[in-house]
């Protein structure tokens, strides 16, 4: 579905990331672990256009996207649950629903209302807050919520459990096995290895502005000496 | 107490001409992070505009609606022939530009039009006033008001109510948010910039109103004071660029009143003083914004 070839990128301080290749297939949770600086965010950051990658290549299913800008990477199915969510904190909860819908039509945007309702019921709840008012856990939610509502066929998601309680990450991964199995294709970053590992298909390890690993979620979590070198972690 | 309710209609009125075009500021502020200096250049075309009308008989209802559709197609024009291109550059190299659209806008006026001011003719009842419970009230800053009140509603209607305007909130809270989310850049700021136009075209109908003059810099001063009062209240909040240009007309009105006739000149300068003890008190101006970094 997507594929990635050569692709560089950076912009001012944030971490460059260099000869990058990676593939993510229809149906797939695909993993992409590292340390901090690895350059996991200026990787997603750049697949969806905020950053135009200076060399390499951005294929979505046989289409050269490389370049193109966020809303119509976003037109194409391709959406970002950013880093540190980035909510409207001055929109209600609704509001910040609304807009992620823009793209779709009056009727699709009522339908995918009814159905993040569904599977968020604590934003229903919450609607007319706006979202500065929310909890962690609520706010998160709300931001793979406000992901959804474009009706994507590849979402991206920046470390979704940051700052998150214990007992809220696992609502997180839950959700992210729930996505799966709805047949979503997902791309997640997160600091939170073994988790992720724990319901990737497969899974990349970025270090230091490249990819130093791939494998399956399970051949990965096997490698106690990649979680050593590069996690900082016993294995 | 008769004088005081005069000085407070007549503050808000002029304060409403300072609120609209203030609001205007913040929007493009919100969405671009530029200070548009250019801005009063919606009221100096609109001024050559009502100019040309007027001096064909047309009366002031037409010159009105004239004036806001001049003010929308030159703000929309602006951004697309000068801002666009300098968008995502630093803010620095954003506000040079508007002050070159400024000088060039004044220009070409200057030198293809006229170098003096243009006599636009002030409709009959502008000095009129009317009584209300024995105070007698300026039918212009009752219009000004009123006119001023149900723009601000149409606004804050669009903004919270449509989902152009909760894109545009959006886009001006977290503009790389508002794209990850599907907001189109362009239809996102030029949105911004003709709703700018329509605040700014309706401030210029009072104030030509008042001024009757079509000049080169006709725009400069209520620039100046719409630029003041959109800093004082906060520089992003829409409500307290509202705040700021009330606040700002109120205080002209009351300091003309108060200060001894030979001081009267010094106004301006003890609104500046006022604006320093304020920034010194609360460096944020009125209302606090919250912004997002961009990546």
């Amino acid at each position: 579905m997507l594929a990635v070839d050569g692709l560089s990128s950076r912009h001012g301080s944030i971490t460059a990331i260099r000869d990058v290749s990676l593939r993510v297939e229809a149906g797939e949770v695909v993993g992409l672990i590292g340390p901090n600086g690895a350059g996991k965010s200026t990787l997603l950051n750049t697949l969806v256009g905020l950053l135009r990658p200076p060399a390499g290549r951005v294929v979505l299913e046989g289409r050269d996207v490389t370049g193109w800008p966020p809303d119509r990477m976003l037109r194409l199915g391709v959406a970002l649950v950013p880093e540190r969510r980035r909510l409207f904190a001055d929109l209600t909860v609704m509001e910040n629903l609304l807009v992620a819908g823009i793209t779709a039509t009056p009727t699709e945007r009522k339908r995918r209302l009814e159905e993040v309702a569904e599977l968020f019921p604590v934003l229903e709840r919450r609607r007319t807050v706006p979202a500065g008012y929310l909890s962690g856990g609520e706010a998160q939610q709300l931001a793979i919520a406000r992901a959804l509502m474009s009706g994507p066929r590849l979402l991206l998601m920046d470390e979704p459990t940051l700052g998150l309680a214990p007992s809220l990450v696992g609502l997180v991964f839950d959700l992210v096995a729930r996505l799966r199995e709805e047949g979503h294709t997902l791309l997640v970053v997160e600091q939170n290895a073994r988790r992720l590992l724990e319901v990737s298909d497969r899974a990349y390890l970025m270090r230091t502005g490249g990819i130093v690993a791939e494998g399956t979620g399970r051949e990965l979590l096997d490698r106690h000496d990649l979680f050593e070198v590069y996690l900082g972690v016993e294995g | 107490m008769t004088q005081a309710v005069q000085n407070l209609v007549d503050g808000l009125g002029q304060g409403s001409i300072f609120a609209l075009l203030a609001l205007g500021l913040t929007l493009i502020f919100g969405v671009m992070h530029l200070l548009n200096f250019a801005h009063g250049e919606l009221i100096t075309v609109s001024s050559y505009v009502a100019y040309a009308l007027a001096s064909r008989g047309a009366g002031w209802e037409t010159l009105a609606l004239a004036i806001v559709a001049t003010s929308v197609l030159t703000a929309v024009a602006i951004e697309f022939l000068a801002f666009r291109w300098v968008r995502g550059a630093n803010e620095f190299t954003m506000l040079l530009t508007s002050f070159g659209v400024h000088f060039v806008v004044a220009a070409l006026f200057l030198m293809y039009v006229s170098p003096r001011p243009l006599n636009i003719p002030k409709p009959g009842w502008i000095f009129q006033t009317v009584r209300i419970a024995g105070v007698a009230l300026e039918v212009v800053d009752l219009a000004t008001i009123a006119a001023t009140a149900l723009t601000l509603a149409a606004t804050s209607w669009l903004l919270r109510k449509t989902l152009f305007g909760i894109a545009l909130r959006a886009a001006a809270e977290d503009f790389d948010a508002a794209r990850i989310m599907g907001v189109r850049s362009n239809r996102v700021i030029r949105g911004a910039f003709a709703l700018s136009g329509v605040l700014a075209g309706v401030a210029g109908i009072f104030w030509l109103m008042r001024t009757g003059t079509a000049a080169p810099s006709a725009g400069l001063t209520p620039l100046l004071f719409g630029v003041i009062a959109a800093i004082v209240g906060g520089l992003g909040s829409l409500g307290g660029a509202v705040l700021g240009g009330l606040a700002l007309g109120l205080t002209q009105v009351f300091l003309r009143a108060w200060l001894p006739p030979d001081l009267s000149g010094l106004t301006e300068g003890l609104i500046f003083v006022l604006i320093a003890l304020l920034f010194i008190l609360r460096p944020q101006g009125f209302v606090t914004v919250h912004r997002a970094e961009r990546v």
